[in-house]
């Protein structure tokens, strides 16, 4: 994973940043306002909705090595999608917000990168994600039970699996293209839990009536 | 399912008569060499690729409550390749007109709505299963002389309950796929696909005859 890990590396500041993000904080804490937790859900409606179009695009683009830990990934993106339609409490027609509208369009523009570009910058999104995720671990709170959906020892494997695609591919990709694309991606993913604070002050803020 | 079969029904002439293709009958006599099952097998594979890659666009098309049964075919459609790739193929095969056309055709069915291009999925998965099962050519390659024989373990994947069962689920979704669709326009592409199909089973006995 050496080469995984130099990426990771050279964005560290970024990367290990995104723990102290407000939203985050309270998340560990599983202090979420339930309100603000819904909102938060409907937003990752939009974004697995988008990944899913983004995962189909690259196992059209995959060697056939690689199809299978793909067609898997796309299984287990469509089961996620299955527990957040089953919420009745979530509004799917929410609108989107405009940072989460931004990182789809960046997904969007992966799809149109060469395959070893597209498949690392993958493994990229999800490794920040489940790094700050995980620095939270929230084990009370309205989340909660996410912690353990993507604890599962098979969700475990299928990333690792997916960073062993992502090691075999990353000699093949631009390094400064890759550079370029993760410095992006950590900017959105900032915007993303910014947007989820938001969120939670919003749920605070004081109503006249 | 008495609306799908209605479907097979309308189109009932063409899609048996791909049961009488001699190449079919061929294999079941065991007169097909092992050379030309693997030419057949390199154009399947391509076919199978394709086959593939529209099954990913029509999963993203697809409502949510259809997606996990499209999923699980796409993953079954992963395994079959991986069986072909396996195998000593050339796959680096030109692809035969027969296969180009069907495949542009795959390409074509990703610009019409998902209800369309839903039925007709389940429709030439069926009417492949239909003319294999009719004719049963994997007697000869599961029986004493051909346990070797690289059909025997592509038939037992076709053949396992977990395929007849999402076979059997793509059904259900077609069905539901059905309602929304012009029945005009569907046995038009019906009409096609059954065309389409007949041409995969001419070149295979084309190969069969060279």
């Amino acid at each position: 994973m050496k080469p995984l890990l130099a990426l990771q590396e050279s964005h560290l500041e970024a990367w290990a940043a995104l723990r102290e993000e407000p939203f985050v904080r309270l998340l560990a804490e599983g202090k979420l306002p339930p309100a603000a937790a819904r909102r938060w859900l409907e937003q990752c409606h939009h974004w697995d909705e988008g990944l899913l179009h983004f995962l189909t695009c690259l196992l059209r683009k995959a060697p056939q090595t690689h199809r299978r830990v793909l067609a898997l990934a796309i299984q287990a993106i469509v089961e996620e999608i299955d527990v957040l339609r089953a919420d009745e409490e979530l509004d799917f027609a929410a609108p989107m917000h405009p940072s989460r509208r931004e990182y789809l369009e960046f997904l969007r523009e992966l799809e149109a990168q060469p395959y070893p570009v597209a498949m690392v910058m993958h493994w990229v999104l999800y490794r920040v994600f489940f790094d700050t995720w995980f620095a939270a671990r929230p084990q009370e709170g309205p989340l909660a039970e996410f912690s353990e959906l993507w604890s599962t020892p098979e969700l475990q494997a299928l990333q690792r699996d997916l960073a062993v695609l992502a090691v075999e591919v990353i000699a093949q990709a631009d390094p400064a293209e890759l550079d370029r694309l993760t410095r992006r991606a950590l900017e959105l993913e900032h915007r993303s839990w910014q947007m989820a604070w938001e969120f939670v002050q919003e749920t605070r803020r004081p109503t006249l009536i | 399912m008495e609306r799908l079969s209605d479907l097979r029904y309308r189109h009932a002439q063409a899609w048996a008569s791909l049961a009488q293709q001699p190449f079919l009958l061929a294999v079941r006599d065991g007169m097909v060499s092992l050379k030309s099952i693997r030419r057949w097998l390199a154009q399947d594979y391509l076919f199978v690729e394709g086959l593939m890659r529209f099954q990913a666009d029509l999963l993203h098309r697809a409502p949510q409550p259809h997606r996990l049964i499209l999923a699980q075919g796409v993953v079954s459609t992963v395994h079959e390749l991986d069986w072909l790739h396996m195998q000593e193929l050339d796959l680096e095969a030109q692809t035969h007109p027969a296969v180009a056309e069907y495949l542009d055709y795959l390409g074509e069915l990703e610009a019409q709505p998902y209800p369309l291009a839903a039925v007709v999925h389940w429709a030439l998965q069926r009417c492949f299963m239909d003319v294999w099962l009719a004719v049963k050519p994997e007697r000869y390659f599961g029986g004493d002389s051909g346990a070797g024989s690289p059909l025997a373990e592509l038939v037992a994947h076709w053949t396992s309950p977990q395929f007849q069962a999402l076979l059997h689920d793509l059904g259900v979704i077609a069905l539901e796929a059905e309602a929304q669709t012009d029945p005009a326009l569907l046995d038009q592409h019906l009409g096609r696909m059954l065309v389409y199909e007949k041409a995969m089973w001419q070149m295979a006995w084309e190969f069969a005859q060279e």
